[in-house]
This record gives C-alpha cells, sequence and structure tokens, in this order.
C-alpha cells in the first residue's frame, strides 16, 4: 500500500530501492556504519557475526550478477519482530512508521532474529571496541550499543531527531523530511528514500513505476522499502510477489 | 506487569495474560499459606505428635507394619493401616469379641513366665510394638520398661534421658531418648499418661506412669501372643544380624547372650536398634 | 534345629548412614564418590565455559547473525519437553488416579525439577544481557509466545520446587524435626493444588514453546495456522510432550535400576508407562501426519513457498520428515501398544528411546531446520555446528542434573516401592522360617 493523498500527520518513511543501479560499491554500507557508530569488528568476527545494518548482497544467477542492497525492510504488517519480542524493545511508530529496536531494554533472546525473514537483524556478539583516536570519528546523534543486544537499520532514526527537532524550532507541524546516510552515500543515487503517505513524494511516484516489488510478498508483512529492476530474473528472486497496490 | 509501567494497555492480552498470572501466584501462594497456618495449628491443638508418628508409621517397611493377628497367624500377611491403633481397627474388635465369645481372649496371665525363646518374657504385664511392657502396679499407676530383646540389643547405653514427674507423655510419642551404638534412639511411651516417678532400671522398670483418664489399652499386646510376635521379632533381628555382618546367627538352642553388639560388633546395630524402636 | 537355607546377602553400612533412611540400601561413600566424580569434573569445565561466555561474549559460540538459536536452544526444547514427564505423572496420579504411578512420581519430579533448572541455567548463558532478565517481566509483550513460556516455566519451576521440598523434609536427618514433618504432611494434603497448577501451567508453555515457532510467517518452513491466536505447533508440542513423559521416565527408572543394582518399582509400572505413551504418540503421529499434509499442500504453498524447495539442501532431505514420523514415531508407538513387547524390558527401553530421540528431532527440525534453510532467493543454505563452549556449557547442565538426581536417590526415598521390594524379601524370608518352625504353613504373596 504506497500513498494515501492525505496529508495525513503521520508519516511512512520507506525506500525505493533501484537494484539495477547499484554497482556493488558498498559506499552505503561504509555511510552506514560511519553514521550508527558501528564498531571495527571484534577479532572473532567473520561475514556471519559482522554488523552490517545496512548490507549489500550479491546474487548470481545463471552467469549474471545483480546487487540487492538490504537493510530492515520496516514492516508495516504484523511486524513479525514486534510481535515476537518478550520485553516490548521493538516498536513501530505510528508517526513516523520506522520500527526502532530500544537496546537498553533488549535482552538478547534474538528471537526477533529468528522471526526476521528479511535477516536484517544483527546480535553484537562482542563488547564493541573503538583503537584509540577511533572513537573521535563517533556520531554524537547516535548511542552505541553494548554486547548481547540486536539492532538494525533503524532508517537513520538520530537524523529524523535533528530534522524534527529543528522543525519544532521552527514551529513546523507535520513530517519532516531528512536523508539517512545510505541515501546520502550512493554515487549512483540508487536508493530514494521519503514519506509514503506523501502523494508528491518522489518515492511514492518511483514506487509507481513498472518493474517494482517488495520482497517476500506472499508473506505478507508490507514492507516499505520496493525495489526496482527491470530484468525479470531480478523479479523472479524476490519471491511469489504481489503486485504493488496503487494508490 | 504492574499498571504503571511503559506499554501496559487495559486490552484484552494484558487482563487475559496478567489475569490469568496474577490468580496463579496467588493459587500457590495462598496455599502455601494455607499448609502453613494447617501446620501451626496441628501444633496448636496438639495434634503434631499423632500427625508425626502417622507420618513415620507409613515410611516403615511393611514388615515392620505386620498386624499384630499376623504375627499371631489368625491373619496371615496382613499389614497394619491404622498406626498400630487397634482401639479404631474395626477387625480387631471383631476378633476379641469372636474370642471373648468362647472365652479365648488374650489376657494378662499373673505369674506367668514364657522361657520358651530362652529368655524370659513375664505375661504379667503388656507388651507395646516398641519394646517396652507395661506392668500394672498398686494406685493405679503402671511401670515401664525395656522387654528383654529390646534391653540385649541396646546394652549398654552411653547415656539416658528420662522425662522428670510430671510429664505429659502421648502413646507412640517418644518417652525417653537413649544413646545407644553412638546413635540417638528414641523409645515410645506405650500409653497417654504422666510421668509419677523415674529409675535407671535399678528396681528393673524405667517410668511410672499415671495413664491418661481416656487411655486406650487395645493397641498393647498381652498373653499368648506376646510370645508370637517377641518369637518373630526375634527372627527379624536375627536376620538384620546375618545381612549386615555377613555370618549365619540363626538360633541354635541356647540362651541369647546378654549384649548382642558386644557378641556381634561387625553388625549394623543402629539399623537394627531402629528396626526395634519403629524408628525411621 | 531349623533346617533350610537363607540367602546370606553382605551388605555394609555405608560410612554416611546418618544420612540415608533406614531400610534402603545404599553402595559404599567411597563408591558413591566414584561415581560423583566425573560427573562433578564435567560440571566444572562446563562452568568454565559458560563463564567464559558470561565474561567475554558469545563469539565464544559458533552462533552467527543467521543461526541466531544454536546447540542450547535446541537442548533446552528437548530437555524440557522431556521433563514433562514431570507434570504428566502428577496429572496422571493426582487428578486422573492411576494409582500405579505413585510408585514413580517423586522420582518424576526430581527429574522435572533438573531438566527445567538446567534449561534455565542454560538459557541464563544463552541471552546477551542476563542480568535483564526481570525485564520480561516487567515490560511484558503479552502477545509474545516468548513471554509466556517464561512466565509459565519460572511459576511452574517454583511449582517444582515446592513440589520437591516434602522429599527433602523426609530426609532422615530432616525428618527428626516434628515441624518438618507437620508441614510435610499438610503439604502432602494440598499437593493436589499444585499438580492441577502444574498441569495447567505444563500444558501451557510445552504447547507456547511450539507456538515460538509456528508463529513466525517470516519462516514459512516453521510457520503454521491453527486455531485462534495458537499454530497448529503450539498442541503438537503439548501432545509429544505428553506421551514421550512417561517413555522417558520409564528410561530413566530403568538407567537408575541398572546403575544402583537393585530393583525400585514392580514391572506393572513398566507396563502402565509403556502402554500410556504408545497411545498418547500413536495419536500424536496422527495429528502430527495431517498437519504435516496440511502444511505441505496448504499452508507453505499460500506463503510462496512449495515444501518440497525446503527439502532440497542436503543433509536436510525428506528423510528427515520422514524419520520423524516412521522410525522415530510410529514405530516405537506400536512396539509400545503391544503388551506383549512391552513386557520385554529390551523392548520396552528401545521403544522409548526412539521415542525420546522423536521428539529430540522434533525440536531440531523446529530450531536448527528451521534457521538454516534459506528464505530469500538470494540466501544460501549455511551449516552450523557447535563451539566446544557450547558442548561443555550443555555438558554441564546434564552434570548438574545426574549430581541432583544421583544426591536424591541416595538421601531421599524417590521410589516408595524399592522399600516394599526388599521387605518382602525379608518377610518371605521370615515366612520360611517360621513354616520351618511349624509355626504356620507357607503362603504365597
Amino acid at each position: 500500500m504506497i500513498a494515501h493523498n492525505s496529508k495525513s500527520k503521520n508519516a511512512r518513511y520507506g525506500m525505493l530501492v533501484d537494484i539495477d543501479r547499484c554497482t556493488g560499491c558498498g559506499a552505503c554500507m561504509i555511510a552506514c556504519a560511519v553514521e550508527n557508530n558501528v564498531p571495527p569488528a571484534a577479532p572473532t568476527a567473520n561475514e556471519r557475526t559482522g554488523i552490517t545494518p545496512m548490507r549489500v548482497v550479491r546474487y548470481e544467477h545463471a552467469g549474471r550478477t545483480a546487487f540487492v542492497p538490504m537493510m530492515c525492510q520496516q514492516c508495516e504488517e504484523e511486524t513479525p519482530c514486534v510481535a515476537v519480542c518478550p520485553q516490548n524493545a521493538v516498536e513501530l511508530d505510528p508517526a513516523t512508521g520506522i520500527v526502532g529496536q530500544i537496546p537498553q531494554r533488549c535482552l538478547g533472546c534474538r528471537y526477533c532474529m529468528a522471526a526476521c525473514p528479511y535477516h536484517a537483524r544483527y546480535f553484537n556478539w562482542a563488547d564493541p571496541a573503538w583503537p584509540a583516536g577511533m572513537e573521535k570519528a563517533l556520531n554524537p546523534a547516535v548511542a552505541p550499543r553494548m554486547r548481547g543486544v540486536v539492532e538494525k537499520c533503524n532508517f537513520c532514526h538520530g537524523r529524523w531527531h535533528e530534522a524534527k527537532e529543528l522543525a519544532v524550532a521552527n514551529n513546523e507541524t507535520g513530517p519532516v523530511a531528512y536523508t539517512p546516510a545510505c541515501v546520502e552515500a550512493c554515487p549512483s543515487r540508487a536508493i530514494t528514500f521519503g514519506d509514503l503517505n506523501d502523494a508528491s513524494s518522489q518515492v511514492n511516484e518511483l514506487a509507481r513505476q513498472q518493474g517494482v516489488f517488495r520482497l517476500l510478498d506472499s508473506i505478507g508483512t508490507e514492507p516499505k522499502v520496493y525495489y526496482h529492476s527491470r530484468r525479470d530474473w531480478v523479479q523472479a528472486a524476490a519471491g511469489d510477489s504481489k503486485e504493488a497496490q496503487r494508490g | 506487569m504492574f499498571p504503571w509501567n511503559y506499554g501496559f494497555a487495559w486490552d484484552k492480552g494484558h487482563i487475559i495474560f496478567l489475569g490469568v498470572f496474577y490468580t496463579i501466584v496467588l493459587v500457590v501462594l495462598a496455599t502455601l499459606l494455607v499448609a502453613a497456618w494447617r501446620t501451626l495449628r496441628d501444633f496448636r491443638r496438639n495434634r503434631a505428635a499423632s500427625i508425626v508418628w502417622h507420618e513415620n508409621f507409613e515410611d516403615l517397611p511393611r514388615v515392620e507394619r505386620a498386624c499384630r493377628h499376623a504375627c499371631t497367624g489368625e491373619l496371615p500377611g496382613r499389614v497394619c493401616e491404622l498406626g498400630f491403633n487397634c482401639g479404631q481397627c474395626e477387625t480387631h474388635k471383631a476378633l476379641v469379641s469372636m474370642l471373648a465369645s468362647h472365652s479365648a481372649a488374650p489376657a494378662l496371665m499373673k505369674d506367668v513366665i514364657d522361657d520358651s525363646l530362652g529368655v524370659d518374657l513375664p505375661l504379667d504385664r503388656y507388651y507395646h510394638r516398641g519394646h517396652t511392657w507395661l506392668k500394672p502396679e498398686s494406685g493405679g499407676t503402671f511401670t515401664v520398661g525395656l522387654d528383654e530383646l529390646a534391653r540385649r540389643v541396646a546394652a549398654n547405653p552411653e547415656s539416658m534421658e528420662l522425662p522428670g514427674a510430671g510429664t505429659k507423655l502421648t502413646a507412640q510419642s517418644p518417652a525417653w531418648t537413649m544413646h545407644v551404638h553412638g546413635a540417638e534412639v528414641h523409645v515410645m511411651s506405650p500409653i497417654d499418661g504422666e510421668v509419677v516417678e523415674t529409675a535407671h532400671g535399678e528396681k528393673g522398670w524405667f517410668l511410672r506412669i499415671k495413664p491418661a483418664q481416656n487411655a486406650s489399652f487395645c493397641h498393647l499386646l498381652r498373653g499368648f501372643e506376646v510370645v508370637r510376635w517377641m518369637t518373630r521379632e526375634m527372627e527379624r533381628v536375627q536376620l538384620m544380624v546375618s545381612e549386615s555382618a555377613a555370618i549365619p546367627a540363626l538360633a541354635d538352642g541356647g540362651a541369647p547372650v546378654d549384649d548382642f553388639a558386644a557378641a556381634c560388633p561387625q553388625a549394623d546395630w543402629r539399623n537394627i536398634s531402629g528396626a526395634l524402636f519403629l524408628e525411621n | 534345629m531349623a533346617s533350610g537355607t537363607l540367602t546370606i546377602v553382605r551388605s555394609e553400612a555405608p560410612a554416611d548412614r546418618e544420612l540415608i533412611l533406614r531400610g534402603l540400601k545404599r553402595c559404599s561413600l567411597s563408591q558413591f564418590s566414584l561415581w560423583v566424580a566425573p560427573w562433578a569434573v564435567l560440571l566444572v569445565f562446563g562452568l568454565y565455559a559458560a563463564f567464559l561466555c558470561l565474561a567475554r561474549g558469545l563469539n565464544q559460540t559458533n552462533m552467527d547473525n543467521r543461526f541466531a538459536f544454536g546447540l542450547w536452544i535446541f537442548l533446552d526444547l528437548t530437555v524440557i519437553a522431556l521433563g514433562a514427564g514431570a507434570f504428566f505423572t502428577g496429572f496422571l496420579l493426582y487428578i486422573l488416579r492411576i494409582r500405579q504411578l505413585r510408585a514413580v512420581v517423586q522420582s518424576a519430579v526430581v527429574i522435572g525439577l533438573v531438566c527445567y533448572s538446567g534449561a534455565m541455567c542454560a538459557l541464563a548463558v544463552d541471552v546477551g544481557q542476563p542480568l535483564r532478565f526481570w525485564y520480561t517481566f516487567w515490560y511484558p509483550n503479552v502477545h509474545s509466545m516468548l513471554t509466556e513460556v517464561t512466565f509459565c516455566i519460572t511459576c511452574y519451576l517454583c511449582v517444582l520446587m515446592i513440589e520437591y521440598i516434602p522429599q527433602l523434609l523426609k530426609n532422615r536427618k530432616l525428618r527428626q524435626s516434628s515441624g518438618a514433618m507437620v508441614f510435610e504432611f499438610e503439604l502432602h494434603k494440598v499437593m493436589v493444588v499444585f499438580a492441577g497448577v502444574g498441569t495447567f501451567l505444563s500444558f501451557f508453555h510445552q504447547g507456547s514453546l511450539g507456538g515460538l515457532f509456528g508463529v513466525l510467517r517470516g519462516r514459512p518452513f516453521a510457520f503454521r495456522d491453527g486455531f485462534a491466536i495458537w499454530p497448529s505447533t503450539f498442541f503438537l508440542f503439548v501432545l509429544s510432550a505428553a506421551a514421550v513423559g512417561p517413555s522417558f521416565i520409564a528410561l530413566t527408572t530403568g538407567l537408575v535400576e541398572k546403575i544402583a543394582r537393585k530393583r525400585l518399582v514392580t514391572a506393572n509400572v513398566y507396563d502402565k508407562l509403556g502402554a500410556i505413551s504408545g497411545r498418547l504418540l500413536v495419536f500424536y503421529i496422527l495429528l502430527k501426519s495431517i498437519d504435516t499434509l496440511v502444511w505441505v499442500n496448504q499452508t507453505s504453498p499460500s506463503h510462496g513457498f512449495p515444501a518440497h524447495r525446503f527439502y532440497q539442501w542436503s543433509p536436510f532431505g525428506t528423510w528427515m520428515l520422514l524419520a520423524e514420523i516412521v522410525p522415530f514415531g510410529l514405530v516405537p508407538a506400536l512396539i509400545l501398544l503391544r503388551p506383549d513387547l512391552r513386557a520385554k524390558r529390551a523392548w520396552l527401553m528401545s521403544a522409548a528411546a526412539l521415542a525420546c530421540l522423536g521428539v529430540a528431532l522434533n525440536r531440531f527440525v523446529l530450531t536448527i531446520q528451521t534457521l538454516a534453510v534459506p528464505t530469500l532467493a538470494f540466501d544460501q543454505f549455511l551449516s552450523y555446528w557447535p563451539s566446544w563452549q557450547e558442548f561443555a556449557t550443555f555438558g554441564a547442565v546434564i552434570a548438574f542434573g545426574v549430581l541432583v538426581y544421583s544426591f536424591s536417590f541416595r538421601y531421599l526415598s524417590l521410589f516408595p516401592q524399592e522399600r516394599e521390594i526388599e521387605s518382602l524379601e525379608q518377610d518371605r524370608q521370615i515366612e520360611s522360617l517360621e513354616s520351618a518352625r511349624g509355626l504356620r504353613s507357607p503362603r504365597s504373596y
């Protein structure tokens, strides 16, 4: 479900990722790690225990390659991770549509990780440690997480906060516009971000093109991240997808 | 968890879930409290002693709970279910009245001493399953002593703690404590009553008791059944000695020695005295 | 004088006999120490592994972002299913009044206690922030199956401890206090309340453990439709736990009899346990088969995943599904249904073991296999093997269970029939002596 024509007070932030534009450079992954204070990999880490809230996945099929940037899909309908967290440490914010994680409340049971069909959640398998001097590069707007909790992409909620504070200071109401780090960093502008509730937003417009699909639509989680590709073998990889509904 | 916590809402899910949880917690706590309160009540109503006896009785091995009528051969294989409380037993009453109608009911036999087992078993007194005897004396009092088997098993106790005059005793509850073979043994009182005088066995008895008003004598053995029972008990002791000392120890017709433990120190006398005095 | 043979069995009283109930024969203290020693070593080693995980973080394990649940969760689920024998035996005895089970109910309570407390200890190491355990109680998400599991298992562990107390109070030393005996008596009078509460709690947490995976729409391999908020796996878990509980009790009782080298229960108790297990197992297999067919033909395809896709990854082929239903499900069920086979100890034990393994396989499929099979097309099939710390920690759980059970067996009377079986022997010997003396004619019991 994409657009409401109403100027609703609540935003539904979503993304449109153009797979055909993604070169697999990984700049989004770096930007994400920097923005979100992801610690350098512990000595024991491997590619299955590293923390990559944004992760570009290589998909190969019959000798052809595509790169699929994967992040939390911000599921809207019966969000799996929200439903299963025993401590209410995950919530779907109705004002923004962002699925937020409260690291201070997370017990580390990892049930949400089992529930997530997109493998978009990452566990802090080790204590975070920054080499001396590197702490100067930390982003003061984002709290680092402790060992033993789950984290994931939250559409750069810190940046939303900054934009919101500015808007409040200027007595503006309504949803704010901001840009997550990955969107900013992508050299080919493969990712578009915006308010899906805003009928005039670019993301809304792009999401209505031909060749747009969502991942694992058939499961019914109603993710707010849309993917686009004109290559049908890429579209087939999304699973048995329903046609994205038009407003 | 509580209404003032983050995330709480008075919706169906919360009410059902937390409602059930609190109900369970309350039920469990309440049940524990009821059990504790009833325990205190049992003590206040002086029922504790009889409860302890019944609980201990249930845990005794079957062979030690044999009915007195099984020992005599009248009802072979019968096991007591009432804690040797023959006064409550319908079968016992029926048997006794049947025997009484034939003038064959067991009774105290003055001046009769049975010695078929090689020990003196005076039949002018009552015997308790815990191996004490109760002899009627003048003035309505009774003397209490240990029978011959108990005397030999618990010969030369290291120490003894007898109750003072005026102490109230309950049947099947500890009357006095002895330290024998390094273990503490509680000898049971044969009837409800009050201690009038104590002695240390010099006069052949340990306590002089005045029985309580409504004291029951039903459960005490008397007359011919004493011999049968004592035979069985001696057999049990011999079996226990054989088992723990791994030597055959069957009677060969001689008289039992005065101190079993001194004669056969390898046996487990702690367990044997426990078995004799009906302790777990 | 008296002729006739008497078997003399040498039994030296153990050094700690003050603590052992009179009439119970136990091995010597040094033999017991020899038994305890290797388990104690395993426990210490496992505690060290657990300490490493707590001190350095869960990178000490081989779990990762794909295998968020690993050996520990799989074994926790299995152990809790096996420990269901505790609640189910209590239910059958106190509520359905199947009296033969009195012979094993105390042992079942101890087994349940060690299974659940062991699982809780393993969970304490498994979660990333164990000190935050109380958050689940403080901020409960009433819609999450795991919240339900947490509440239920905590309450149930308390109930099990309460059911264990009367057994402790009957220890030879402790029972000397009359307060202890009277409290034990009063507690025993109200035991049916705890049995009922235990049954209720057990039903729900066994079910919710199944529900944990059945509700995961993100894992079409495990997702099931069901009744109201409960997926079919909820009911299948309850049923499988109830079915395998009596088998596990039979298995452990047989094992204890072998290790202690004495008969502890009469043969009809094994028969009863086997019969109950067999009937429930066959019912479970029937329902499981129906559920599998529904999943293959309807649930999975309706979510865009034809079922056969999940079985294309070796080694997790269709053979696993068939193994769970036939050799580890139907076969033991049919064996246990036949009285003539149940009567033979070897058949009974083998069938019980197969049933327990079947339940373990079922839990494995829902944890490890569920996480291994990919959902997204560009996902790979990944494999996982636990690290030594994971094995050692679980070894500690098993050692803890064995030690608690061993001490309980030695110093408490877990099997009320044990003394009866021994005193029957003594009775027979007295009887033969008395008949030799001509006091009465021999009588067979």
